[in-house]
């Protein structure tokens, strides 16, 4: 059969498409969050965890904690990649 | 008059029914077969009739189902659409709710009643705050409502005779809308599909080649799945994971070749599989539209083409339903493995709080913009189309990530002058793809945005081309714009406060910052309810930094506003015995007109942390003739007398009391800071508290012989701690930020404690902790008496330091009252930068370190809404016989906390694997979004016995759902009634008085047990 599967969204604007956006955002923060805090000290985890609880209503929220956390930002910048191949392995 | 027919065609089906195997790994057959019926002809019985009512609540604009009259009279059909507001999705209830009930009267389907009626209570009880959570629990509910409808019009329709089947096709035909195929092999009904052999028909192949890719793929999944739980759990038993420094958690963990072949495999077949079921959905699709022509009732033939399609393979639904089955799920299970296995109860907590506070502020949302930069990349061929699609703000987010990452090296070298070229050279392109944006015309737009990018490349720095490259790596140029343009801005800025980077919060941010030291001193130290306060410059008897920063505040009056409520914690019970009294800030809000919220650093923010999780026997110390039983006793009448019977309190244990709210509003010079105590109780403690110590004894002055003199004229903003850390910094040089913090920690504390010292000051107050501008001070002695205890600092003979401050109290603006707190010092955990020396120039703010073990901060507790069970009183002669307990009683009885001590080594490591235990039986019925947005039905469920608890789950299921309310989940209700009966099966100690708290606790110190028994 030749019917190719793509998963090139038509309207990234949607409702459907957003939600869905922000449930592969939060799966991908949660994988680089686990990956971070494995490997973090309990006293920098702590105050990652108390920047996210003071910072998490700014509207460069992830900028910020990318900025002062680069080795998260590193992480969670791997994991976006490493989830986008999922998507190139899957329709390629 | 010919009756109308009602047809649904659930063109979205298909993602349902991807989900559903998803969830389920079920059959593809069975969710084939459901798609099947929804495309099938109406063979609806003739009863069920869309009332005029519905029709005239439904117009074809307005809904998601929207019910057509092809036929005026004579047809109609519902289909699904997509939604776009929350009023769509109940509309389109309205008239699902129409068709179920009427279907409900001939249908002896029960199961799929009482689950659409269940659907229906969920969706007109989905009371959210938030209205696009609701409308998507609500979409949720139709399409299952939807669901329900298929299958009772399936039990209808199965359960019809022959002849009725061929009364419908009579029908259809008297309608001249359809042309039936009754021959046919591929007609789309399961009961026929005996047939299908005769003949090879494209859907067919597909179909076969389905089932045989489906099969593979599971085969190759559960290889792959049981090889990497074996090596995650030797990994975890050899806890190797800092030690190798191996990366073996998240999407692509770094594993044995072995696993990773077994992973190839795995994945090449999902992709096998993910195009096989496409596949036969298309073909599938197509048979059943040949077979029922199309919408205007034509056959369908080579010339007469498809007007529409079944199967929309195209669809955003489609592909995100896909999305969902073939990456989402199966990443979301290997996470959750990953969890399980790799992270301790600890950091599984902070996960879980950090996740819980996304979904509850929001931002996954633009967490998952972030991630769609990478993902739309993949999904597009380049982030064009997400630079439309989700904004350029999205855009910046994305750069943020990317500089914090793969280039924040490079960035952090940028100027802003090459930025803002970077800006001009791509604005323009992407300003074209924005207008322009077609997916056809995708790669041409985004060439030529590379290309321009390209060409600006050229001239600039290979520092800045490392860095675009990485913002092109991770996303798209798009994102290397603005990376360049917003993040590498921030990063530029990084070694400064971020502040002033990020908020342009300049001068302000040091009163922000000054804030936090009222904020703190309001806690920790000698707070000011400053009652006769009237300005700077007015002597008053009440004197401390507030004052300092009163006046720091006012020069920005209006400008700030910080509020903040204090509470204070009792008890904590301690394993060694000890009672902890815990003072937390909640709340914490440091607010401008212009910069909403203010942004502080990480050290900031761990001063703040301090302060917020406080902890001291200051209640204790306030009273040293009363015994800690007594004080407790008090403190629980008063408790009683203030809340009565409360639940709350009386069966959970009390986690915090208000003792006191303080505000600082639109900080005016004059203004009163009020420390309210709520409780009467704490005034009473207060009133016989013991005078302000110091345990500097050890330290000798050195102001006796001649005294050396050293002026300073005080400037407005001030303090000691100021002036002696910049006068003193050719002395303090060499020592950490700590050191130099202990030193003049200890320098403050002498002067204030040494009347010779602070006399050579020449302080016009008497006091150093009030000076006033233009006053004129020696620091000669002081300079002394600082080097004398750098020496001591260099030589580590500097004594322990332990602070009494006093915490005022102005109950309801008429007694005032201090509570002397104890403070420890103790190195702080993190050398702060010079810059957080300064700003932390309040002495009290810095001598109010955090101690040495701190017990049971507050976001320990993942579950803030679960309360332990401890307190509830299990009848003791009922309760059987526990291996660890002589009486029965688990929870009073020394054997259990000695038990629990044995195994988990503290109280607080039980607390975490406890709640961390309440986790793993809920998380699987919350997605990513609503995960710590509902109650857990442990707090509902914990107080009760386990005959209760059958009791109450023997209910209808609506009444059940009905006591649950909208704040807890029904699915997680359930996911509760099942841990009961696996514990009870497990063979943990149980009777049917056994409180459900009770049960658990056990459960949770046996399953511990077993598991270290495990890894022995």
């Amino acid at each position: 059969m030749n019917n190719k599967l793509s998963l090139q969204l038509n309207d990234y604007q949607s409702a459907e498409a957003m939600l869905f956006t922000d449930e592969v955002g939060t799966l991908v923060f949660q994988s680089a969050l686990m990956r971070y805090l494995a490997i973090e000290s309990e006293e920098i985890a702590r105050e990652f965890e108390t920047y996210i609880n003071l910072q998490i209503g700014s509207e460069k929220f992830i900028e910020s904690l990318c900025a002062k956390y680069p080795k998260f930002g590193d992480i969670l910048n791997s994991e976006m990649l490493a989830f986008r191949s999922e998507f190139e392995t899957l329709t390629k | 008059m010919e009756k109308p027919k009602l047809e649904l065609v659930a063109n979205n089906a298909n993602t349902e029914i991807l989900d559903q195997s998803a969830n389920s790994n079920g059959s593809l057959d069975e969710a084939y077969g459901h798609v099947y019926l929804n495309k099938d002809k109406p063979i609806v019985p003739s009863e069920v009739l869309v009332p005029e009512k519905a029709d005239e609540q439904i117009s074809e604009k307005e809904g998601f189902a929207r019910v057509e009259n092809e036929d005026k009279s004579q047809s109609r059909k519902i289909e699904f659409e997509d939604f776009e507001t929350l009023e769509e999705v109940e509309k389109a209830f309205l008239a699902a709710k129409v068709v179920f009930t009427e279907l409900t009267k001939h249908s002896n389907n029960e199961v799929e009643k009482v689950v659409g009626e269940r659907m229906i209570h969920l969706f007109e009880d989905s009371t959210e705050h938030d209205k696009n959570l609701v409308k998507k629990h609500k979409e949720k509910y139709l399409k299952h409502l939807y669901l329900c409808v298929d299958r009772l019009k399936e039990g209808l329709s199965s359960s019809s005779s022959v002849s009725e089947k061929e009364k419908v096709s009579e029908d259809l035909t008297e309608e001249g809308r359809v042309v039936v195929e009754p021959e046919s092999e591929e007609r789309p009904v399961i009961a026929t599909e005996k047939n299908e052999e005769k003949t090879d028909t494209p859907y067919k192949i597909a179909r076969a080649e389905l089932l045989q890719t489906k099969k593979d793929y599971q085969v190759k999944k559960e290889t792959y799945d049981q090889a990497l739980d074996n090596y995650y759990r030797e990994e975890a038993n050899a806890s190797l994971f800092k030690k190798i420094g191996k990366n073996i958690l998240g999407f692509q963990p770094d594993l044995p070749q072995e696993l990773k072949d077994l992973e190839k495999a795995y994945k090449d077949q999902k992709g096998l599989y993910a195009n096989s079921l496409n596949s036969a959905l298309v073909e599938r699709g197509k048979v059943n539209y040949k077979n029922y022509g199309n919408e205007k009732g034509e056959l369908i033939t080579p010339e007469n083409p498809l007007v529409n399609k079944p199967y929309e393979s195209s669809s955003d639904s489609t592909k995100i339903a896909f999305a969902r089955k073939f990456i989402l799920k199966p990443n979301e299970q290997l996470l959750q493995k990953q969890e399980a296995i790799a992270l301790s109860e600890a950091q599984k907590s902070r996960m879980n709080r950090i996740l819980g506070l996304m979904s509850k502020n929001k931002w996954a949302v633009r967490a998952g913009v972030v991630t769609l930069a990478g993902l739309a990349g993949a999904m597009t061929g380049g982030l064009a189309a997400f630079a439309m699609g989700a904004g350029l703000q999205a855009s910046k987010i994305l750069a943020g990530t990317v500089s914090g990452g793969l280039a924040g090296g490079a960035v952090r070298k940028y100027k802003q002058g090459a930025v803002d070229e970077a800006i001009k050279a791509v604005g323009a392109t992407t300003e074209n793809i924005q207008k322009n944006f077609s997916i056809a015309d995708l790669d041409k737009l985004e060439d030529s945005l590379v290309t321009a990018q390209k060409i600006k490349d050229e001239k600039i720095s290979e520092q800045k081309k490392a860095s675009i490259l990485a913002a092109v790596v991770a996303g798209g140029a798009v994102s290397g714009a603005w990376h360049m343009a917003d993040s590498g801005e921030v990063i530029a800025n990084a070694s400064e406060k971020i502040n002033d980077a990020t908020n342009g919060m300049g001068k302000v941010a040091d009163s922000v910052w000054r804030d936090n030291l009222a904020l703190a001193d309001l806690v920790g130290g000698e707070a000011s309810s400053a009652p006769g306060y009237q300005g700077e410059g007015v002597e008053n008897p009440i004197k401390n930094e507030v004052t300092d920063v009163w006046n720091a505040s006012a020069e920005n009056a209006d400008t700030f506003e910080l509020s903040l409520t204090k509470e204070i914690s009792i008890p904590n019970y301690g394993m060694d015995g000890a009672k902890t009294f815990e003072i937390i800030l909640q709340d914490v809000k440091l607010l401008s007109s212009t910069n909403l919220p203010g942004t502080l650093s990480p050290s900031e923010i761990g001063i703040i942390d301090r302060f917020i999780h406080l902890t001291s026997a200051d209640l204790l110390s306030a009273h040293p003739n009363m015994s800690e039983s007594d004080l407790e006793s008090h403190l629980f009448n008063k408790l009683q007398s203030r809340y009565g019977d409360e639940i709350w309190w009386k069966e959970g244990e009390i986690t915090a009391i208000d003792i006191g709210e303080v505000k600082l509003n639109t900080l005016d010079k004059g203004d009163v800071v009020e420390v309210v105590a709520k409780d009467e109780n704490i005034s009473e403690i207060a009133r016989d508290s013991s005078p302000v110590n110091s345990n500097v004894e050890n330290t000798t002055t050195v102001t006796e012989g001649v005294e050396s003199v050293r002026e300073y004229t005080v400037v407005k903003g001030d303090t000691l701690w100021d002036i002696a850390e910049k006068s003193f910094a050719a002395d303090l040089k060499g020592l950490t930020v700590t050191e130099k913090n202990q030193v003049l920690d200890l320098l403050l504390e002498k002067a204030r404690t040494n009347p010779e010292l602070l006399k050579t000051i020449n302080l016009k107050s008497g006091d150093v902790d009030l000076i006033y501008p233009k006053e004129e001070i020696n620091l000669g002695p002081l300079g002394d008496e600082l080097k004398r205890l750098v020496d001591l600092q260099k030589n580590g003979d500097l004594p322990s330091y332990q602070k009494q401050a006093t915490l005022e109290i102005k109950t309801d603006s008429v007694a005032e009252n201090r509570v002397p707190i104890n403070f420890t010092k103790i190195a702080t955990p993190i050398d702060l930068p010079e810059r957080d020396a300064f700003a932390i120039s309040a002495d009290k703010v810095f001598n109010t370190p955090p101690p040495i073990t701190p017990p049971n901060y507050f976001y320990d507790y993942p579950l803030d809404t679960i309360d332990r069970g401890e307190n509830i009183v299990v009848t003791p002669e009922k309760f059987p016989e526990s291996p660890t307990s002589s009486n029965g009683n688990y929870f009073e009885t020394p054997e259990y906390k000695k038990y629990v001590l044995e195994v988990f080594g503290t109280e607080k490591n039980f607390k975490l694997a406890f709640n961390n235990r309440i986790s793993d039986v809920e998380k699987g019925t919350y997605d990513m979004f609503t995960r710590g947005i509902y109650d857990s039905p442990y707090n509902l469920l914990k107080s009760m016995t386990l005959e209760q608890i059958e009791k109450f789950d023997s209910r209808d299921s609506l009444d059940i759902r009905g006591d649950l309310g909208s704040s807890i989940k029904y699915e997680t209700y359930l996911a509760w009634i099942q841990k009961i009966n696996d514990i009870r099966a497990s063979g943990v100690p149980y009777h049917p008085e056994t409180r459900l708290s009770d049960l658990f606790s056990r459960y949770v110190v046996e399953e511990m047990v077993e598991r270290t028994h495990a890894n022995k």
